[in-house]
């Protein structure tokens, strides 16, 4: 167990890993739209040609609509995350060490974050702003 | 500028919210991951029948199994986030109010998942 209070500096590299790592998640997701694209670009003409079968064809573009439909929604999901979940954990962060991370972006009003909350899971997610006021004018 | 140090119980408030939101995080990959499954299942069917020529289903598995490895990594590297890097929040956020909090098991935040990152974008 550990109980030390960081550094200055230590916060500084913390809150800056912090945005790194929510950059890496929005590139992952970026690469997977860009597989994605990629994959029809070989499968859109392929289907088109007159060497499928045009049973296969429809079943074969359903399918493919129904698996993008769901990347789509689950990838904006971690999209949301990686965004204003992030901003999120720098605000209270800064807030509870009573500091001003200059250089962050003031996060969304809480309203835009329990906005997407209730579409996944409708239950728990209790990320609300708790003074209903912002850190920063 | 207006900074209010929030309550205790707003702060184990938002380290919940925080833990939740990784876990949701980790079920949007999950069921990006049971779709793909679900998509191989069909496309492999597809290929195997004799409704397709020989050359076009050898290039359309070609193409899939290389958007398959392609997405894997990608979100093997989200799921790495939302675990490890989500253990890493909680430590540090922990840590700088001077709680007691268990570190993490690697050694340096976000140091495997960045090492990945770079591979899976490129």
């Amino acid at each position: 167990m550990q109980n030390k209070k960081l550094s200055e500096e230590e916060v500084q590299k913390f809150m800056q890993g912090c945005e790194d790592l929510m950059r890496l998640g929005n590139k992952f997701t970026t690469s997977i739209r860009q597989a994605v694209t990629d994959l029809k670009g070989t499968y859109d003409p392929a289907l088109k040609s007159q060497y499928v079968d045009p049973v296969v064809v429809e079943l074969l573009t359903r399918s493919l609509q129904d698996f993008e439909t769901k990347l789509e929604s689950n990838l904006e999901g971690i999209e949301k995350i990686c965004t204003k979940g992030g901003k999120w954990f720098s605000f209270y962060l800064g807030r509870a060490i009573e500091r001003d991370f200059s250089g962050q972006d003031s996060p969304e009003q809480p309203a835009e974050v329990q906005k997407f909350e209730p579409k996944r899971e409708p239950t728990q997610l209790t990320l609300r702003h708790p003074l209903a006021k912002k850190a920063r004018g | 500028m207006n900074i209010s140090p929030p309550s205790q119980e707003s702060l184990d408030r938002f380290l919940q919210a925080n833990a939740e939101l990784m876990r949701m995080g980790e079920t949007f990959r999950g069921n990006i991951d049971v779709a793909l499954d679900a998509f191989k299942i069909r496309m492999e069917a597809f290929l195997k029948s004799h409704f397709m020529e020989k050359a076009v289903a050898e290039m359309l598995a070609e193409t899939f199994y290389e958007f398959e490895r392609e997405t894997r990594t990608n979100l093997d590297g989200i799921e790495k986030i939302y675990t490890e890097g989500g253990q890493w929040y909680a430590f540090c956020f922990g840590s700088a109010l001077g709680r007691p909090v268990r570190p993490p098991g690697s050694a340096s935040p976000a140091q495997d998942v960045k090492a990945k990152g770079h591979s899976a974008s490129g």
